[in-house]
């Protein structure tokens, strides 16, 4: 009995779903299925609808994510969402170019999201593109970051000032793309901000710092005696993080320091850099 | 947080042992000392009004050191939690929202505050927070305005009744007719189309007029013209939001606040003096009396069981088991009445109305209920019970064991105004299908304050939580605010229950929640509680907005699945304290003193022995999070500062466990 009403159900939702795609043919325009595909779905019509609508989006490949991106600077952050979705799911080497046009859009909102969502895929053939976006206070954060995810040496000179930025967002942007691009000579950059006024850009910088070995070992060696408050005890857990031998002896003259959370500190470090 | 007469002289002093907390017995790290005397003296000066209320701060002196050791291991100090959060750009917004956004310890002293007014039956102390909450001065001059009409329409009708009830009725009259003028001007700027406008849009799409055929007529039913409706839902399913949005605004930028809230003031007050002037009142009428005024009806009602079930000014009853039904104590301008109020002085009443604007509940106007007595049942098919959109509405239940139940923007909720809902005694039952029970949307103050007894909590089984959990509903309720997003933040809510073993349940987002520059309180003073919700709670800021759930003891259970207790989200602050009691905590992820995606999370129990329960302990319990593609962390503590305690990241009592990106778990142990 219930199998069957199970199977009665299942019929009529067939035929509302083709109901609904016979709606949504490929003639449907942009703006119908970009309403469909952003609505919520609080009905099983709607849903049934988005569905339908997502699927032909995605099937028009490249050229409907070039229709959501014109839109993307609408105050509708379902917009936004459907287009991460389809720059999740498509193909990386034909999204990029659509992706480099909204670059250049009108919108401060197209061109950070297109910014963003190019750095999602290794394309960094594109670096010339994003770099001028370093300029555009909306779009800065996420060309930061897409040129430190393509690994842009030539970006690190137009990088390095917004280690100096009055925001911490950028400051925080501008540490990790330089710990992406992964050019050691950044180092004496970077060990200020160990001693920032926010934890972020602290740990962002300590974190940075551990990936760049030898020559951040000497610095944080350096450093190490002069050093106080956080960016001492932030020097102590990254030599602590980098498994320094050479800190081993400079850290264990720290074990009477005074302040207790500094000990613990190099307890913790000493035995991360003891251990096998 | 205690209880201001059974707690009085209970703090907590720096370093010292007391009988009245079991978190006194622990001795402050020495370490933190120095800066400890420093901090407190900085609190103590901030929370002076606290202070001075005889009110215990829901953060202490010793929980606010422990809290400054638990930074110091993590290499931070209380500076750090102002870690940049205000990143949006919303064109409306309270300063105390986007405030604590950068200065996070400041949410609990904002409870304080709350809990302070709101606790004395005299309102006068929630009216003047109110006002500074919504960024607006003292309404003193409103009461300035000069009465225009003469008195004596209605006088000699009345005339015959009782000479104290009748000198009672004139006053009042004549209070009405100033704040009648004071709302006037509060909207000379503001047409009716305007009115009816902003009423569409907003109860449109809170009811789903889109989807439902019978919200659309009740809304039509309610003054709206269908035209209204039709444009409101056609606007609703814009892919653009930005015109809607600005013609919403617009009217809310044409509309005097300041000047509304002080007509709806001046009508509570009135309300309220008029009550105590009738109270000696012996000669009532055998036979409900009706008097016209130009601002609407005037009833005066029977010992016996009268039925009401028309629109008026005011019904004053004095007794027996009454019935109200459509058009009473609803203020709606829509229909033409601004003004309403209720005077029940007694017998077990039914309030029940199928109307958008129920019993209690205001519209561009202001409404008033005073029962004073008896079990009483009130039943909103929509709006009702102490909710206001662009004005004012104030409930007051005396004693009596009372059921409350409502549709939705119910219980203490308000946008664009002021909204409460007070109940004095008995063992009660709310019950709102969402939104409610202390809510708060765009410029609004929502609160719902329950002095004693053993209560329930249900918001929940009407709108599901459809894309996200299909099979939960969406609450909104019990201390939830929410904004516009992107253009304008939300206001304070308040669920505030001094007393009594409560019980709280709801789905998603409830209990001291807030979404979008807004600020969600849950206060429960003392009892043995029971919280229950789904996703977004007791204690959370969901994306730049703060949220607090304050316990001041007993054995509480708090149970949820993801994102409760002490939980934060994309640049929010979330915060739960428990002052007592042996408590258990129980998650699945994203809970107990968790920050996700840039945000700031604490969990502070101060007593007893508890049990912290999470299936997933490494996304729980003081853990952060580094925003994933955005790459840097959160601030997540979770600290429990006596007892005996377990906990399922593995942590042991006296731990000090730093956790990744970047929190801890900070426990203090019975002999440290």
């Amino acid at each position: 009995m219930m199998a069957t009403r199970r199977q009665n159900w299942s019929v009529v939702f067939c035929a509302f779903l083709c109901l609904v795609a016979a709606r949504m043919s490929p003639a449907a325009s942009y703006d119908e299925l970009i309403f469909d595909a952003q609505r919520y779905g609080n009905t099983e019509e709607k849903r049934a609808a988005k569905k339908v609508a997502w699927d032909e989006l995605m099937a028009r490949g490249p050229e409907a994510l070039g229709e959501v991106m014109k839109r993307s600077q609408l105050e509708n952050v379902m917009i936004g969402v459907l287009a991460q979705n389809m720059v999740e799911q498509m193909d990386p080497a034909l999204t990029a170019p659509i992706l480099v046009q909204s670059l250049s859009s009108e919108y401060p909102r197209t061109r950070k999201l297109a910014a963003f969502f190019l750095g999602w895929h290794d394309t960094p053939q594109y670096a010339d593109a994003v770099l001028p976006l370093l300029g555009d206070d909306e779009a800065a954060g996420a060309a930061l970051r897409t040129l430190g995810k393509w690994h842009v040496k030539k970006a690190v000179p137009d990088v390095l000032p917004f280690l100096r930025h009055p925001r911490e967002m950028r400051r925080i942007a501008g540490v990790n793309a330089l710990r992406d691009i992964g050019d050691p000579a950044v180092v004496p950059e970077l060990m200020p901000l160990l001693g920032d006024d926010y934890f972020t850009v602290r740990e962002a910088a300590a974190r940075a710092l551990s990936t760049f070995g030898r020559p951040a070992e000497h610095a944080l060696l350096d450093a190490l005696p002069t050093s106080e408050g956080a960016a001492r005890r932030h020097i102590i857990r990254t030599l602590g993080v980098m498994k320094s031998r050479r800190a081993a002896k400079p850290l264990r003259r720290l074990l009477k320091d005074p302040d207790p959370d500094v000990r613990q500190d190099v307890e913790e470090a000493l035995t991360a850099i003891t251990a096998r | 947080m205690k209880h201001p007469v059974l707690e009085c002289g209970g703090l907590t002093p720096l370093c010292t042992r007391g009988p009245s907390s079991r978190a006194a017995t622990k001795r402050c790290p020495a370490s933190a000392l120095q800066k400890s005397l420093l901090l407190a003296a900085v609190i103590a000066f901030c929370s002076a009004s606290v202070f001075a209320a005889g009110l215990q701060p829901i953060l202490g002196t010793n929980a606010e050191a422990h809290l400054l050791a638990a930074l110091g291991r993590l290499n931070m100090t209380p500076a750090d939690a102002g870690f940049e959060k205000n990143i949006g750009k919303p064109e409306i917004v309270l300063s105390c929202a986007s405030n604590l956004l950068a200065r996070p310890l400041e949410l609990p002293r904002l409870a304080d505050e709350v809990l302070s007014a709101v606790t004395p039956s005299d309102p006068e102390p929630a009216w003047k927070l109110a006002r500074r909450l919504l960024d607006l001065g003292e309404d003193g001059a409103a009461f300035r305005v000069a009465s225009g009409k003469a008195l004596g329409d209605s006088e000699a009708a009345w005339a015959a009744l009782d000479p104290q009830l009748a000198q009672a009725l004139t006053q009042f009259r004549l209070r009405v007719m100033q704040a009648d003028g004071i709302r006037k001007a509060a909207l000379e700027d503001v047409s009716e189309d305007d009115r009816r406008y902003v009423v569409a849009a907003y109860f449109a799409g809170l009811f789903n007029a889109e989807d439902y055929a019978d919200v659309r007529a009740t809304l039509v039913r309610a003054g709206l013209l269908s035209d209204d409706v039709s444009r409101a839902v056609a606007e609703s399913l814009a892919v653009d939001p930005a015109p809607s949005s600005s013609n919403f605004l617009a009217v809310v930028r044409r509309t005097d606040l300041a000047a509304l809230l002080a007509a709806g003031r001046a009508f509570h007050g009135a309300v309220l003096d008029l009550r105590d002037q009738v109270a000696g009142v012996e000669k009532w009428p055998t036979q409900p009396a009706r008097f016209e005024t130009p601002f609407g009806t005037v009833i005066v009602g029977t010992r016996e069981a009268d039925a009401y079930a028309c629109d008026a000014l005011l019904i004053l009853d004095p007794g027996g088991d009454d019935r109200y039904g459509a058009g009473a104590g609803a203020a709606n301008a829509m229909r033409g009445m601004p003004f309403a109020a209720i005077v029940d002085l007694a017998g077990n009443d039914r309030y029940d109305t199928e109307d958008l604007v129920g019993a209690g509940a205001s519209v561009f106007g202001a409404s008033v209920i005073v029962d004073a007595a008896g079990n009483d049942f009130y039943r909103a098919a929509y709006a009702g019970q102490g909710s206001a959109f662009f004005g004012t509405a104030w409930l007051v239940d005396g004693a009596g064991d009372d059921v409350y139940r409502a549709g939705g923007c119910a219980q203490g909720a308000a946008s664009f105004g002021v909204g409460c809902l007070r109940d004095e005694g008995g063992n009660d039952l709310y019950d709102v299908g969402y939104v409610g029970q202390g809510y708060a949307g765009v410029l609004g103050i929502g609160w719902l304050v329950d002095v004693t007894g053993n209560d329930r909590y249900f918001a929940g089984g009407r709108e599901h939580d459809y894309e996200r959990n299909d099979d939960r509903y969406v609450s909104c309720a019990q201390g939830f605010a929410i904004g516009m997003r992107p253009y304008a933040g939300g206001g304070v809510a308040a669920l505030v229950d001094l007393g009594g073993n409560d019980t709280y349940d709801a789905d998603v987002f409830a209990q001291g929640v807030s979404y979008w520059y807004s600020v969600g309180l849950l206060l429960d003073v003392a009892g043995d509680d029971t919280y229950s919700v789904y996703q977004y709670g007791q204690g959370a800021g969901i994306h730049l907005s703060a949220g607090l759930l304050a316990d001041g003891g007993g054995k509480d259970f708090y149970t949820g699945y993801i994102l409760v207790q002490g939980a934060a989200h994309d640049y929010g602050v979330g915060m739960l304290f428990d002052q007592g009691g042996d408590d258990t905590y129980t998650a699945d992820h994203h809970s107990q003193g968790r920050a996700l995606n840039n945000a700031m999370a604490l969990l502070v129990d101060e007593g007893g022995d508890d049990a912290y329960f999470a299936r997933q302990p490494d996304k729980c319990q003081g853990v952060g999070n580094d925003g994933d593609k955005r790459e840097y962390g959160s601030m997540a503590l979770l600290l429990d500062l006596a007892g005996k305690d377990s906990y399922s990241c593995g942590a042991q009592d006296g731990a000090r466990m730093r956790r990744p990106d970047f929190g801890i778990v900070y426990d203090v142990k019975a002999d440290e």
